[in-house]
């Protein structure tokens, strides 16, 4: 073996290194991309869950079948991460309620220490006087504004007296992967993905009767 | 040479694994933003139908059946019937996106439609040519309306409003005397017009009494909108007995005492149940109520032939026997249904029964479908406040108080203080008149999965 041949295996070897290194590079910030992927598709999906549960809740507020148990005011509790409203609630394939008026209660609960994203509560929902089921879903923002009938807002929490003055409830929603990443290039400093939703308003429809 | 070969595989399996997984990656979060996309592109259908049906019965309410037939819409599916169920309409209007493929989402909106009532306004006026202001303390709680104008006054050198808490709607705009600011909650709105009741619902009912006497009665002071000479005049006074039943005490022809007024009811007077179906119904008679009224009881007035009767005068509190005001699901319903006017009549003594209080309560549902609502006597009777309850609907607006007394002095008249019960969103008065359009009653929007 000659000296040539040493030199060989010695460049060889540092381009190999070199190689080596952009390939784990590569992989790190694949896995990474990956990692953002998968947390970007589960709060999509949290979110798209949750928002499908609040949609068709919020869209019968004040609905009742017989329309003359439902009376004023169908939000009964309006406050800033809560709310209480008046409702009939889905008993049959129709999926029209039975007439017995329901309640429903939305309400951001505490933190989450269960999992590594500091910032997530726990959401809940709760029918009538039942259990209150949560969902840690990496809810970090559920934020309620109440408005009149000429899109002013009102103050929260909204007092009983002017309960009845509220004709749509505007959400918002924020969603977080419940297992934030550690980007590449970072030691301690950890990195979630976001996912926002934002319905302007539901319009409470059972209010009032106004001539069509 | 075989090195090389496997080192290429092994090169082009990892850029296909790479290209592939990313690809499901992507495909994972647009398929999920997809499908709430559809869903509320679907939804967006259903309600353009129902818009649609909502248009085509103001138009024409007769309109029924397969309204529209599964027809494309906005790269959707729009499919709406509308059908009879009971006494009500019923519209529903499916969306379906996209019209084809796969990830379909189906919405639905379904509502009912029925006939309105007239009471949904704390006071509606046919005819309010702004004579009569709404000045210092008069208080409106709910939604008011005039087909015409209304007149915006205060005291002078008061600090105080009226106030109106409630939507407050006008065809011609509002007229307000310069240094007066009316409080308004809602911002009020002009150029709006609302359909006036024309005529009651017929009654078969026979006359509650008949016979009795032409009597020549007459008033002093303010409105004078009874003084018509010879008229018979029918004097009930509600009240619910020891054992439950709603009954009445009457005695016919004028007052019994031309000093202290009317409202003069004794012992020995006639008592008899109210009507099974709970309809008081005197022809060419003027009613005069008070009383305490249990269950849905509605007097109803038209005048005769020769014009006299039709008019209904309060002679003294006329309430619910289960208070609206504390009980919201009280059962009780007062209408007082007159052709002509509902009036404060002189009372045997200013303060009614709430002697004291300086209140006159009526908590009822009032038609005055050719007059008005007022006071008989609305200069020289007790500054007081009159407290309604209810829902007051009339042609013509009357005055019932006068000056800028304070409450409490030996006249005056009234000061306003009407307050909507809304119980009246969900049930009415016997006899109250329906509008010619049909009104929400419902609405529903769901999923069909």
């Amino acid at each position: 073996m000659g000296y040539q041949v040493i030199l060989d295996i010695i460049g060889s070897a540092v381009i190999g290194g070199l190689l080596l290194l952009t390939l784990l590079t590569f992989n790190a910030q694949n896995l990474e991309s990956k990692q953002q992927y998968r947390d970007e598709i589960i709060a999509q999906k949290n979110l798209v869950e949750v928002v499908n549960v609040m949609e068709e809740d919020f869209r019968r507020i004040g609905y009742c079948q017989i329309r003359s148990n439902m009376a004023l005011p169908v939000v009964t509790v309006a406050a800033a991460e809560s709310l209480r409203f008046k409702t009939d609630l889905p008993s049959n394939a129709a999926n029209e309620g039975d007439g017995t008026v329901d309640y429903v209660t939305y309400a951001l609960g505490p933190f989450v220490t269960s999992t590594m994203n500091p910032r997530d509560r726990m959401l809940y929902r709760r029918e009538n006087a039942g259990e209150y089921s949560g969902s840690s879903m990496g809810v970090t923002n559920f934020s309620l504004r109440y408005l009149k009938y000429n899109g002013d807002t009102l103050a929260v929490p909204v007092p009983y007296n002017k309960l009845k003055e509220i004709i749509a409830v505007e959400v918002t929603l924020r969603v977080e992967s419940i297992n934030p990443y550690t980007a590449v290039g970072t030691v301690d400093s950890l990195t979630t993905v976001m996912v926002n939703w934002k319905q302007l308003r539901f319009e409470i429809r059972n209010f009032g009767k106004g001539a069509i | 040479m075989t090195g090389r070969v496997a080192l290429l595989l092994v090169a082009a399996m990892t850029a296909a694994m790479i290209v592939v997984n990313a690809t499901m990656n992507t495909s994972d979060a647009v398929d999920n933003f997809a499908a709430y996309f559809n869903r509320s592109n679907a939804y967006d259908i259903a309600l353009s139908g129902a818009n649609m049906a909502g248009n085509a019965l103001y138009f024409n309410k007769t309109v029924r059946g397969h309204f529209q037939n599964n027809i494309d819409f906005n790269g959707g599916t729009l499919d709406v019937t509308i059908q009879n169920v009971g006494s009500k309409v019923q519209v529903t209007s499916t969306g379906v996106f996209p019209a084809s493929g796969g990830d379909r989402q189906v919405q639905q909106v379904v509502y009912y439609v029925g006939p309105g009532y007239f009471d949904r306004f704390v006071l509606l006026t046919d005819d309010d040519n702004g004579s009569v202001p709404w000045t210092t303390y008069d208080t409106a709680y709910g939604a008011l309306h005039s087909n015409n104008t209304l007149r915006m006054d205060h005291y002078a050198g008061s600090s105080i409003m009226p106030v109106f808490n409630g939507r407050v709607t006008t065809t011609r705009p509002i007229t307000i005397t310069p240094g007066t600011v009316p409080v308004f909650t809602q911002m009020p709105e002009s150029g709006v017009s609302v359909e006036f009741p024309t005529v009651f619902d017929p009654v078969t009912d026979p006359p509650m009494l008949t016979g009795g006497a032409d009597f020549n009665s007459s008033f002093t002071g303010g409105n004078g909108l009874i003084n018509i000479a010879t008229k018979k005049e029918l004097h009930l006074q509600f009240f619910v007995d020891a054992s439950g039943q709603q009954m009445i005490r009457y005695f016919r022809n004028g007052k019994r005492n031309t000093n202290n007024g009317y409202g003069d009811f004794r012992a020995s007077d006639s008592v008899m149940a109210v009507p099974s179906d709970g309809i008081v119904y005197e022809p060419g008679v003027d009613v005069f109520v008070e009383g305490s009224i249990k269950g849905k009881v509605s007097v109803l007035t038209v005048p005769d032939a020769a014009g006299k009767g039709g008019n209904i005068i309060i002679t003294n509190d006329i309430v619910c026997n289960t208070s609206p005001r504390a009980n919201p699901n009280s059962p009780d319903f007062i209408g007082l249904l007159a052709q002509n006017n509902v009036l404060i009549g002189n009372t045997m003594n200013d303060n009614a029964t709430n002697s004291g209080s300086n209140r006159f309560r009526v908590e009822a549902s009032v038609v005055a479908l050719t007059g008005g609502w007022g006071a008989a006597d609305n200069v020289s009777r007790k500054r007081q406040i009159l407290d309604v309850y209810g829902s007051i609907t009339q042609k013509y607006r009357r005055g019932v108080g006068s000056g800028s007394l304070p409450i409490g002095s030996s006249t005056g008249g009234f000061m306003k203080g009407y307050y909507y019960d809304a119980r009246l969103y969900n049930d009415h008065a016997l006899l109250m008149p329906t509008t010619p359009l049909l009104s929400l009653e419902s609405w529903l929007a769901k999923g069909v999965y």
